[in-house]
């Protein structure tokens, strides 16, 4: 098993390389001018500069903290829904479909109206942020609450189960897999709905300096605010989430 | 003790409705083994889950000691075929599970579990996850689980239906030695005529249209074997009783099984 992983992380890592290698060479063969496409080291310099002198940190706060309040409370609007839907035929009659089609309209189609309503401002990103990641999770809650064995139910009601302990006990247990991988997506999707909306608005964040190297014709800061973004949403992802996807699988 | 009088369930099937049980009688005294025994459709898992309490929506009168059965409670334990444990929850925790609330004292909750474990020969099991015993053992603890509320009566669903013949006859020998230990009521339905001869002390045999075609009492000693002179001469009462219902009844469709759609009816 350990001999695996390691084989596989060696596989990952040659691969990182290899991709930089070829970034690398297309510079040095001066095929795009440095003003389109920065090398590595260019890059490297400026992620050095913005964290030396500092200039990231607010940034990376500011970031920070709109998508926890953001996606925080977008899980739990999204999984009380969710649990009211699958509770509730009427609901899921309404709420319920018109949740898919909401799903397949992307963040940056609400940022007009996020913009009118809320204008150039935190609560303009909030709103997207949060519209955008509750949808996967009251998805996500729905369909593992019709996926639960109806015996289960029926079994915890036979040995005295009933309304609020049916759900403490049985239907909250039975859903947590599937809940965790609901959170998952509700994170990923959160994650870029900040990034979109940071583009539109002032102040500090990811998104804005990304903004601001794209109006300076600073390409090297652009792709140093990529790789951070799509770091901080693999470490989310790939660690974070799985740990715990891995804690509450029923079956290991 | 438990007394059904002019049972009807109405239900609905493909837009008609249709009617299960017309005018059902059953009384079942303390400390029998009574096994249903009926052809699939014929409505036994239906009066299952009205006793149970998970259908509410029948006529007439369902009573255990002199209560109505309205809905689910532990006086009535119940065992499906597909054993329903708790897959989140280990072997003990399982069982311990509908003691809750009865005996808060987690440690006292386990030891009263332990007694059942021991009951099904699982005490070695207790800390097991559920998905690393065997369909038997699921069984076993889905019985111990059923058993450690103390109910007035077992109910169990096909509960062998899903296991291998090993398995099936080491847990019919656990049954009956349940029943004797425990003097438990048990009401077992079954569409397996060898299983009813064996385990049962009173046989009640349904056809499908859901009529109550024959209820004897058995007297033959368990462990028993099926070359009993007593078993032979039931069986044949059994395939008489089936087949002169089905002759006369061949034009009727056979009535379907059903549970209300709503799971999480009535009280939540």
């Amino acid at each position: 098993m350990t001999e695996k992983s390691g084989k596989s992380s060696q596989t990952r890592v040659i691969f990182l390389l290899s991709l930089l290698l070829l970034w690398y060479v297309i510079c040095k063969l001066e095929i795009y001018p440095p003003y389109l496409l920065p090398s590595p080291s260019m890059v490297l310099n400026t992620l050095k500069r913005g964290f030396l002198d500092g200039a990231y940190f607010p940034a990376l706060f500011q970031s920070s903290k709109r998508v926890l309040i953001g996606y925080f409370t977008a899980v739990i609007i999204g999984s009380l829904l969710g649990l009211a839907i699958s509770r509730f035929k009427q609901l899921s009659n309404s709420i319920g479909e018109s949740l898919t089609a909401l799903q397949s309209i992307p963040s940056v189609a609400w940022v007009p109206l996020a913009l009118l309503w809320f204008g150039i401002s935190e609560s303009a990103v909030l709103f997207i942020v949060i519209l955008e990641a509750f949808i996967p999770c009251s998805l996500g809650v729905q369909n593992a609450v019709k996926n639960i064995p109806p015996k289960l139910i029926l079994a915890g009601r036979s040995l005295g189960c009933e309304s609020f302990d049916l759900y403490k006990r049985i239907i909250i247990p039975a859903i947590l897999p599937q809940l965790i991988s609901s959170l998952r997506l509700s994170w990923a999707f959160a994650w870029r709905a900040l990034i979109a909306g940071e583009l539109f608005i002032n102040g500090s964040g990811l998104g804005q300096t990304l903004e601001l190297g794209r109006s300076l014709s600073d390409m090297s800061e652009v792709i140093a605010m990529m790789l951070i973004i799509a770091v901080i949403g693999y470490v989310a992802d790939n660690i974070l989430f799985r740990k715990l996807e891995e804690s509450v699988n029923h079956y290991s | 003790m438990l007394k059904i009088d002019k049972l009807n369930l109405k239900f609905k099937s493909n837009g008609f409705t249709k009617n299960l049980f017309n005018d059902f009688d059953l009384s079942v005294n303390k400390g029998e083994f009574v096994c249903i025994l009926g052809p699939s459709g014929c409505g036994k898992s239906s009066l299952l889950n009205i006793l149970a309490g998970f259908e509410k929506n029948y006529t007439g009168s369902v009573l255990l000691n002199d209560e109505k059965i309205l809905k689910p409670d532990i006086k009535r334990a119940i065992v499906f075929q597909d054993y329903a444990l708790f897959p989140w929850l280990n072997v003990i925790e399982n069982v311990s599970f509908g003691l809750k609330k009865k005996i808060p004292n987690r440690q006292e909750c386990f030891m009263q579990a332990i007694r059942y474990l021991e009951l099904v020969d699982l005490v070695g099991h207790s800390r097991a996850r559920i998905h690393e015993i065997s369909g038997g053992m699921q069984q076993r603890v889905a019985i111990a689980r059923a058993l450690a509320v103390q109910p007035e009566i077992l109910l169990l669903d096909e509960p062998l239906g899903a296991l291998d013949d090993w398995s099936r006859r080491n847990l019919q020998n656990e049954l009956i030695k349940i029943w004797i230990e425990l003097q438990q009521t048990i009401l077992f339905v079954t569409h397996s005529v060898d299983e009813a001869l064996l385990l049962a002390s009173r046989i009640v045999v349904m056809n499908v249209n859901s009529e109550k075609v024959l209820d004897i009492q058995l007297e033959a000693e368990h462990p028993r074997k099926l070359d009993h002179p007593e078993s032979v001469k039931i069986r044949l009462l059994i395939k008489e009783a089936l087949s002169q219902k089905l002759k006369k009844n061949t034009q009727e469709n056979a009535a379907q099984s059903s549970i209300s759609d709503n799971i999480f009816d009535p009280t939540i």
